[in-house]
């Protein structure tokens, strides 16, 4: 939020390649290896919808939608140096929550977050606010005071605009459902190895995708109307916990995406498209003029399409893993963890 | 952000190759003049996660020798330090952390604002040590703020007009950075302005900023001391932006000539009431919407508008030009940071600097004098 992204602490150190990613992780997994066999967790996508879950009932009181989104790149930075295994995820969570709270300038007090989370998860949290004191502490040292986080969102505000200011001229459906998909991006890894405005971008994209009036002449998809439920009323002040809903976990989600995706821009490929824009290329049917314009300002800006493609096939996969997603079955492997080794002490 | 935008477009020619995505990346980055002529930071290493985290772990509060208290900071107090390791002399702005109330969320806002902004005119942030029950923000030492400098080196607290236009650009420098980075001080003072030994000048004392990036209409309007707090501030406006920065800025070049603050008031009316005696009253007529402000009252007395030239005889022409260009009352009229130093007042400076250096130690300004240094009931406070 505050400073130049590309000069920012985030950029420079908490930005990844994928691969950068799963040498981390398998250093951590090696270095922990014990305790990982013995406490196996379930797909980490599981364990984040899990957690954004308990985080949007502890948040259920007034908090800005950023806070949420903040306190979720908390969690994934702290889990790079710390397996699952080895902490107390619900105090994590607070801790984060309560961190974010005060970065985003929607500060909440200690006793209020700690009982807010106690009333959640008796069995979990401790009740001595100087836990949350440590954690906290804990926190901030692992993330060497680098606190404060860029977010897709505003891109998003920015390009949803009129064509004559830069803008795309989204329609209201669309920045929903555009939004919704930003929400779902913080249970990938595409917070830690995607630039915010990439995010927003794929995200635009999508949403075009989906929107059925923005869909290839009619026949060629084939797909389904699918109304897509997107966030009421998107803005980043907005404090209801809707609107940190994503699209995930709804039936169906992923055969939509794969379907627009392979259906969108006239069947190709985007890469292609976008290319091929450049070529007046004639081949039918033609993409709807909005699909048109967004192609366009793909081949034009000198973004990476590898990296949007990349970023589009983690929500596609997110929304898959998604089917399998049963809370039950997370919440007990977390509290096997937790009682097995006194984490919640 | 507007401001910030027009700022980036005028620097940077729109060109073919401008798109609309670059367009869109300056809208996430408006300070992103920066990036046009400095390359993007390569990623770290696979491993740097745990290796830097573990350096950390490394420094120790014992690494400085802590010397004489040098103040108290909004909520901290701030000692002068020594690098054992090098003999570097640094400010240690101790924080004290009680786990029953967690780290105060003004500490959570400096740190975390302080890692993104360098510059030259913003204090440098060095390190941050966490120990069992303190926090420690080790900064570059200052020899001392703009206050103490008025006070020791000037004449009554009047400083020569050299020493000013340096300080005022300097100053317009370090704002223009922190408005260009979406990052609002909200407490410009001269107590929280540095000096050092080569009379450069620093923004200090973060723990009131803000980032402004988000449009945000619920900030606290219990920001920034009375005194170079501006009239939109005081008549209890909440969606303020960069221009309660150029407000103080324009407070403090007055300062600097008289070696009086410009508008000492004691209450929040006492306060609008000093600016209008000199300012004149705004009615609706000049400042359209002024009635819907909520510590607006229609019966404020009129004053009419003072000529600057009276109140502030010091200051030459060009220069009271650009003081009423950031002591207007309207916020939206009142000048950007970055067009007040483009403004002519800042061409000559070389010049004088030069001059000045040639005359090692130049007859200063000699003016009436006019009372002492007013500041009664101001605590001690250090700019760190």
């Amino acid at each position: 939020m505050a400073a130049n992204y590309w000069t920012s602490t985030q950029r420079q150190f908490w930005h990844f390649t994928p691969s950068q990613l799963v040498s981390i992780r398998s250093a951590l997994a090696a270095q922990h290896a014990a305790v990982i066999n013995q406490y196996p967790t379930s797909d980490p996508r599981h364990i984040l919808i899990f957690l954004k879950d308990q985080l949007l009932r502890l948040s259920r009181r007034q908090s800005r939608q950023q806070c949420l989104a903040t306190t979720l790149v908390y969690i994934h930075r702290y889990l790079l140096t710390h397996p699952l295994q080895t902490i107390n995820p619900y105090l994590l969570l607070t801790t984060a929550f309560y961190l974010a709270s005060k970065t985003e300038e929607s500060p909440h007090h200690i006793r209020a977050v700690l009982g807010e989370a106690r009333q959640f998860w008796p069995e979990f949290v401790p009740g001595d606010v100087s836990r949350i004191g440590e954690m906290e502490f804990s926190l901030i040292s692992e993330m060497r005071s680098q606190l404060i986080i860029w977010h897709p969102y505003r891109t998003l505000i920015e390009l949803k605009g009129p064509e004559k200011e830069g803008g795309l001229e989204l329609s209201n459906d669309e920045v929903g459902t555009a939004w919704s998909i930003i929400n779902d991006s913080y249970l990938t890894d595409l917070p830690l190895t995607c630039a915010p405005h990439t995010i927003a971008i794929m995200a635009i994209f999508l949403a075009v995708a989906f929107q059925p009036t923005n869909k290839v002449t009619a026949g060629v998809s084939g797909l389904p109307t699918f109304q897509i439920p997107s966030t009421p009323n998107p803005t980043i002040n907005n404090t209801s916990p809707a609107s940190f809903q994503g699209l995930g976990g709804r039936q169906g989600m992923s055969a939509v995406i794969n379907g627009v995706m392979n259906s969108s821009a006239s069947g190709r490929p985007i890469v292609n498209a976008a290319t091929d824009s450049k070529m007046k290329s004639n081949t039918k049917p033609v993409p709807s003029e909005k699909m048109q314009r967004i192609i366009h300002f793909l081949a034009e800006s000198s973004i990476d399409l590898e990296q949007i493609i990349s970023a589009t096939q983690q929500i596609v996969s997110l929304y898959e893993v998604w089917e399998s997603y049963s809370e039950k079955a997370v919440k007990e492997s977390l509290a096997r963890v937790i009682r097995g080794r006194g984490l919640d002490k | 952000m507007e401001v910030t935008h027009r700022t980036t477009n005028s620097q940077r020619p729109a060109s073919r190759l401008h798109t609309k995505l670059q367009a869109a990346e300056k809208l996430i980055s408006p300070g992103s003049v920066l990036f046009a002529h400095r390359s993007k930071p390569a990623a770290l290493g696979p491993t740097h996660v745990r290796t830097v985290s573990q350096d950390m772990d490394k420094r120790h509060p014992s690494s400085f020798q802590q010397l004489e208290k040098l103040g108290e900071g909004t909520y901290a107090t701030v000692f002068k330090g020594r690098n054992r390791q090098n003999g570097e002399l640094v400010a240690l702005k101790e924080i004290h952390l009680d786990s029953e109330e967690g780290t105060p969320s003004t500490a959570i806002r400096e740190i975390s604002l302080m890692k993104e902004l360098r510059h030259e005119n913003i204090v440098a942030l060095h390190d941050v040590i966490h120990t069992e029950n303190k926090l420690m923000l080790v900064f570059e030492y200052m020899d001392k703020d703009l206050k103490k400098y008025m006070d020791a080196r000037g004449q009554h607290g009047q400083l020569d007009p050299v020493t000013i236009k340096s300080f005022m650009q300097q100053l317009l420098r370090g704002i223009a950075f922190c408005h260009d980075n979406r990052v609002l001080h909200r407490d410009l003072k001269p107590q929280n302005l540095l000096i050092n030994s080569k009379g450069q000048l620093k923004l200090g004392d973060f723990g009131l900023a803000r980032a402004f990036g988000i449009p945000v209409n619920t900030f606290s309007n219990e920001v920034v001391t009375l005194w170079y707090r501006a009239p939109d501030v005081l008549l209890g406006s909440r969606t303020y932006n960069t221009s309660i920065d150029i407000w103080s800025a324009g407070c403090i070049m007055a300062e600097m000539y008289t070696g009086r603050p410009l508008f000492a008031g004691t209450t929040n009316d006492d306060q609008l009431q000093k600016i209008f005696r000199l300012m004149g009253t705004p009615s609706e007529r000049s400042w359209p919407g002024i009635s819907a402000y909520p510590e607006y009252k229609a019966n404020f007395h009129v004053y009419a508008t003072q000529d600057m030239r009276l109140f502030l005889p010091q200051v030459d022409p060009v220069g009271l030009e650009l003081l009423r260009s950031m002591l207007q009352l309207r916020p939206e009229l009142r000048i950007s940071a970055t067009d007040a130093l483009r403004h002519p007042w800042f061409q000559d400076l070389p010049q004088l600097q030069a001059r000045a250096q040639q005359v090692a130690q130049q007859q200063q300004m000699q003016q009436q004098i006019s009372g002492g240094y007013g500041a009664p009931g101001v605590p001690q406070q250090t700019g760190y």
